[in-house]
């Protein structure tokens, strides 16, 4: 391709890149190292806002939150949507049935899910799952204590993201070749011995491409959380995105700790996700 | 272990199952998303007299959408647009107005010409210059939009510095609203301290009718301080040391405020300090409480025999002060229209327009959802909490105090004082810490001294 039809072709999309992500990016790098009150320009405070996260317990308990809750969430997605995706796999009848169940909990919207699965757990609006539970004399306060309102995120998330595991595996199940199977089969393999050596390192890539997407999407976790845990600095299930999103847009626009806030995460993002990265990486350059 | 083996046939009906399922699961949902229109309709006639534009003029309105609301930008959409005049009232939430309306009032071009404004924002914007002061318009309109109309203590919560920067639509007070049955029943009255709170609420819980009567919004993301405010001005202090940009927070008010807000938690609901406005009115609207406190803004649900089904027997009374002797437990709000100085449309044309939206015909057009700022439409005997609301407004209730920094104070203070009332932190130490974020707030905002 010549260079002129290659700049030509390219060039709109990277002029929009451009505006979209590297000009944002640049006014996000600039903010964190200003104090930027609302409606007025920025003045240099060198490390300040850095010193003042880094030193504030309620960033530190946030950013643990949010490090703990992907890991945790994305361990659980990785394995439920195995589970589901093998049973769905050998299923005989219904397929298409569950797989429609699945997807409607995946594309209804996070804050109409988030809602309607909080009042599951309410009593105010008659909490059916605490009634149940309330049969077996087991009394939970979900929306009060640190652990049971956390447990509810997370059961929140999976419920409303394991489709997408789901359909991945599943995806990867179908494609699948016999003949390694046969082939372990008639070495005397036995289920777990199969799953072990031969499904799982054979759905590798996708297993690596569903951590990726789920410690992502886990990361920035917001809606959710705002709609089912809304006293969440109380509850211990303040993320860093509820955290920026209240001391940088709710009321008070501090826009350069909000940056510096930023700024944090897509580090930590990168960290998280360096495993994967280079396990990518890896793949594409054939390195065993 | 081999794949079962599926035939060509009933893979292909399998598929197309699926994707009829998972069609349907899609349409629900965006069918429940909804999507918001650009303008509003209003049944409500109005002689929209505004002096029409001679060339072709666009007006936006920035107006987060609310029952309260709507009929206001309602009036103007539906009855002031020409052929020389469009009025785009584009649809958004609280939030969204928040932040559109700063990007949009510190830029060099407006975004939105006219700006629905309220108490913790205003001072800001007025302050910032972002808003045009409107005395010289109402001087010059006063007699043709009948402005004297409007209540001159609710025309004053949209006052900065002296100036007017704004014209008021509509108002809340925080009120008492108590299940009058209940309280005949047992022989209460409502409450007028706290300690007659408890007490009532106490043998409601003795009577073992309702195991947690008591219901007030105390989610600490918009709520709690709001709360804590009126507790602490009840009881003599307020949130800043006067005329000042010093906070008053960790005073011994602030901690007796703080003690006082969370002996009241026995008798609520566990699970209250996540609960905001619609759990509460839930609460009561399912006779899962006796007593309650909201503002005038979320009583008419309550009211509403095809929402409540106890909604007759709803009575509404002055809140309880802290302590005898004290102030009720309340606050003014009041949401009104500003205008933004960066518009480049005729200031003029803008004040007419917002004259029009707080009419009389304006004011009507939103009972009984909500209190309009003329009082003379008011219909009592239509409105179950009227008359109330009106007894409470006559108390002299202050609104949030109008400095410009109130935003930044109020978004920083919810945290320390839930943990204060939860009791994840002792009150001194929760307020200390509420202070320095306070402090560091305003220092932040750049209106520290």
């Amino acid at each position: 391709m010549r260079t002129r039809t290659f700049f030509a072709l390219s060039g709109p999309a990277i002029a929009l890149m451009a505006a979209l992500l590297v000009i944002p990016l640049i006014a996000t790098v600039q903010w964190s190292f200003q104090n930027v009150p609302v409606g007025e320009a920025g003045v240099f405070n060198g490390l300040d806002n850095y010193r003042e996260l880094l030193t504030s317990p309620r960033f530190r308990d946030a950013a643990v939150f949010t490090v703990g809750f992907a890991l945790v969430v994305t361990t659980l997605k990785v394995v439920l949507g195995y589970i589901v995706a093998l049973t769905l796999h050998k299923a005989r009848h219904g397929r298409a049935i569950f797989l429609g169940i699945l997807l409607a909990t995946y594309v209804v919207p996070t804050v109409v899910g988030a809602l309607d699965f909080s009042w599951l757990f309410n009593d105010i609006f008659g909490g059916p799952v605490n009634r149940f539970l309330d049969l077996f004399g087991v009394q939970i306060e979900w929306l009060v204590n640190e652990w049971p309102a956390r447990t509810l995120l997370a059961m929140h998330m999976l419920w409303h993201e394991i489709p997408f595991a789901v359909l991945i595996f599943y995806a990867g199940l179908q494609g699948m070749p016999d003949e390694p199977l046969e082939a372990a089969s008639l070495d005397g393999a036995n289920w777990f011995q199969k799953q072990r050596y031969v499904i799982i390192p054979a759905l590798g890539r996708l297993v690596t491409f569903v951590c990726v997407i789920s410690i992502m999407d886990a990361l920035k976790i917001f809606d959710s959380i705002r709609i089912i845990t809304p006293a969440a600095s109380q509850l211990g299930t303040e993320s860093l995105m509820t955290y920026v999103f209240q001391i940088a847009l709710n009321d008070s626009y501090r826009l350069g700790i909000g940056s510096a806030v930023n700024l944090l995460t897509i580090i930590l993002t990168l960290v998280l996700l360096i495993p994967f990265l280079r396990s990518t990486w890896r793949d594409a350059r054939g390195i065993a | 272990m081999p794949a079962l083996p599926v035939s060509p046939r009933s893979s292909s009906r399998s598929a197309r199952l699926g994707i009829v399922a998972g069609g349907l699961a899609a349409l629900i949902s965006i069918g429940a998303c909804g999507a918001g229109s650009d303008v509003g309709t209003s049944e409500t006639k109005v002689a929209c007299d505004i002096t029409q534009p001679t060339s072709k003029t666009t007006v936006n309105v920035l107006a987060y959408n609310s029952a309260a609301t709507d009929p206001f930008t309602n009036v103007l959409t539906s009855n002031c647009a020409s052929d020389m005049l469009t009025i785009n009232h584009p649809a958004t939430d609280l939030t969204g107005q928040k932040q559109r309306a700063v990007q949009s009032l510190s830029g060099s071009t407006a975004s939105y010409d006219l700006i629905e404004q309220f108490g913790t924002v205003y001072p800001l914007y007025a302050a910032r210059g972002w808003t045009i002061p409107l005395d010289d318009f109402i001087k010059k309109d006063s007699a043709k939009f009948k402005i004297d109309g409007i209540d001159a203590k609710l025309m004053a919560a949209h006052a900065y510095d002296g100036k007017q920067y704004g014209l008021p639509t509509y108002w809340s007070v925080n009120q008492l609203v108590y299940r009058k049955d209940i309280f005949d029943k047992l022989g209460l009255k409502p409450p007028t301290t706290f300690e007659e709170m408890r007490s009532a609420a106490k043998k409601i819980q003795e009577a073992g009718q309702i195991k947690y009567p008591l219901a007030i919004p105390m989610a600490p993301t918009n709520d709690i301080q709001g709360l804590f405010g009126q507790a602490i001005r009840s009881l003599g202090g307020d949130y800043f040391v006067e005329g000042k940009p010093v906070p008053a927070i960790n005073t011994p008010q602030g901690v007796e405020a703080v003690t006082e807000l969370k002996s009241l938690l026995p008798y609520m609901s566990p699970q209250t300090l996540s609960f905001s406005s619609p759990e509460v009115t839930t609460q009561l609207q399912t006779g899962q409480a006796a007593m309650g406190m909201l503002v005038t803004g979320r009583l008419s649900p309550l009211v509403d025999k095809t929402k409540s089904p106890n909604a007759d027997k709803f009575a509404f009374a002055t809140p309880p002060a802290v302590k005898a002797g004290g102030k009720p437990l309340s606050f003014l709000s009041v949401d009104g229209f500003a205008i933004a100085k960066n518009s480049k449309v005729d200031p003029a044309l803008l004040f007419q327009l917002v004259a029009v939206a707080t009419s009389e015909a304006a004011a009507k057009a939103v009972l009984p959802k909500a209190l309009p700022a003329r009082l003379s439409v008011i219909d009592e005997s239509a409105i179950p909490f009227a008359a109330s609301a009106k007894e409470v407004l006559a108390t002299d209730p202050k609104p949030l105090n109008q400095v410009p920094y109130m935003a930044d104070v109020y978004s920083v203070l919810g945290a320390p004082i839930g943990d204060a009332i939860s009791g994840k932190k002792a009150p001194q130490a929760a307020l200390d810490e509420a202070q320095a974020t306070a402090v560091k707030a305003i220092a932040n905002a750049g209106f520290a001294k």
